[in-house]
């Protein structure tokens, strides 16, 4: 799918997959958010690419939101074709270790974790650019340590790349937050993280699991951190019932 | 969104709204398939015809899926800017006529504005064909969800692709099929579980519904749960569990 004119879901639920996999045009170059996982992702990712005509175009970055297995798995495949691999410094050693930082213990069918180089150690603020391009990278621990969102401006639009810290609910009416059961989980800066980002501007929202939100991601951000106070602040019949719907989002 | 080469989704879930509105850019011209309900949504299409470049073009004929509110709602205006509404001839009357309870004015479209009765100028039954914009776009009865019910199927680039509807509607991650409203007054369940069952052999390849989750392959897929949906949902409630 294409969603505006250089950006394109590449995988994702209109595919039969669970991952969102995003693909960024840049001149004749094309910047990929995180690789899914398996032989199925990976096969969806080079149809839909050659399907808009951009398979044979240069892999420039691999930007990935987390080590998460799932978003990670198949960053090895990519780099081999020469794309330059892109994750938190807190999580680098995680993908080129395959260390618990990837939640492989969670995939117990889908093999295991081939290790990756982490080319671009990347921390609060820095900026990764390709061509004109910038992707931003605003640190959002909680889901994992080195979870991440990446904000790229494209015809005066914020997107946002939140991978797993802020889903999105049902026709994106709704948040939702990501797993918790990650081994690097931590509620406290997970709920931090969320208020920080509650106040940002933002157009488009494009979470690494559900739908993609093409307006008014800001309302979304704002959704985010409600949804967290009620899980993990809240009384129990509160967080009881957020807790379903967190369970029906997963 | 730009769906494929020639599709494109002017409105849905990604626009926080629950009606799937497809525009197929066919030859010099454009076809719609449903219509939204109100002026708050038709802004939003209007909005996504221009960003793709769409509003250059003429959109010839306008497909409705079924006569419900929320995807007739916005057909006078098209209508009024010279398009050919098209609709399943059971569905027709309500469409012209802005029967109530036909179209289910009243419940459940809380933003609700006052229906414009529009013309249906093509009334269509099982297996017409309708050309439009140099395409053929064929018409498959699914009755049940409402009397008039359609599915419509085209063919591009070699891809069966049917616009479904209420009929039917892929669950998440296209693995699942979810059925339409049953609080129509004419819905009826014998006869849409006899659409299910005749549909669910069908090909198709993209499978586009009404709304939620698109199917960009394996649609058929989608057909065959339905089926089982349908048996789940309707035959054996006894033994149904979530």
């Amino acid at each position: 799918m294409r969603l505006l004119r250089d950006l394109y879901q590449v995988c994702g639920p209109m595919y039969g997959s669970r991952q969102n996999i995003y693909a960024v045009r840049v001149g004749s170059r094309v910047v990929l958010v995180d690789t899914g996982m398996g032989d199925s992702d990976y096969n969806i990712v080079r149809r839909v690419l050659g399907e808009w005509g951009l398979l044979e175009n240069e892999l420039s970055h691999v930007l990935l939101t987390h080590a998460h297995y799932e978003h990670s798995a198949n960053a090895h495949r990519f780099r081999e074709s020469g794309a330059k691999v892109a994750i938190h410094e807190a999580e680098a050693d995680g993908i080129e270790t395959g260390d618990d930082r990837t939640a492989f213990f969670a995939f117990l069918n889908d093999g295991p974790f081939t290790p990756c180089k982490a080319d671009i150690r990347l921390t609060e603020g820095v900026v990764v650019r390709a061509g004109e391009l910038r992707f931003e990278v605003i640190h959002t621990p909680g889901h994992s340590g080195g979870s991440v969102i990446y904000r790229l401006t494209l015809e005066n639009k914020t997107v946002l790349f939140s991978g797993d810290t802020v889903l999105t609910g049902k026709l994106c009416q709704r948040s939702a937050l990501g797993w918790t059961g990650g081994a690097d989980f931590n509620r406290e800066q997970y709920i931090n993280s969320l208020e920080r980002i509650s106040t940002l501007r933002a157009d488009v929202l494009l979470p690494g699991h559900g739908e993609v939100c093409m307006r008014s991601a800001d309302n979304l951000l704002v959704g985010a951190y409600l949804e967290a106070r009620l899980l993990f602040r809240a009384g129990p019949l509160c967080g009881l019932k957020t807790e379903n719907k967190l369970r029906e989002n997963a | 969104m730009q769906v494929t080469k020639d599709i494109y989704m002017v409105l849905g879930g990604a626009f926080s709204n629950i009606a799937n509105i497809f525009i197929i850019k066919g030859k010099d011209a454009l076809v719609m398939i449903d219509t939204a309900e109100n002026a708050r949504e038709l802004a939003v299409i209007e909005e996504n015809l221009r960003y793709w470049g769409l509003d250059a073009y003429p959109i010839s004929h306008v497909l409705i899926s079924h006569k419900h509110f929320n995807h007739i709602g916005n057909a006078h205006v098209f209508s009024g800017r010279g398009a050919k509404i098209v609709a399943g001839a059971a569905d027709a009357d309500a469409i012209e006529q802005g029967d109530v309870n036909g179209t289910n004015d009243f419940f459940p479209f809380p933003e609700k504005e006052e229906y414009v009765p529009c013309k249906v100028d093509i009334k269509v039954r099982d297996g017409d064909v309708v050309h439009a914009a140099g395409l053929d776009f064929e018409v498959i009865e699914a009755p049940g969800h409402t009397d008039g019910s359609v599915f419509y199927r085209v063919v591009l680039d070699g891809k069966v692709i049917l616009f479904t509807g209420d009929v039917v509607n892929a669950g998440p991650y296209c693995r699942s099929a979810l059925l339409g409203w049953e609080g129509g007054a004419d819905f009826d369940r014998d006869v849409y579980f006899e659409s299910v069952r005749r549909f669910s052999r069908l090909p198709c390849d993209l499978l586009l519904s009404g709304h939620y989750q698109l199917c960009m392959q394996d649609g058929w897929k989608i057909l065959q749960g339905a089926y089982t949906t349908a048996l789940t949902q309707w035959q054996l409630p006894a033994v149904y569990s979530e």
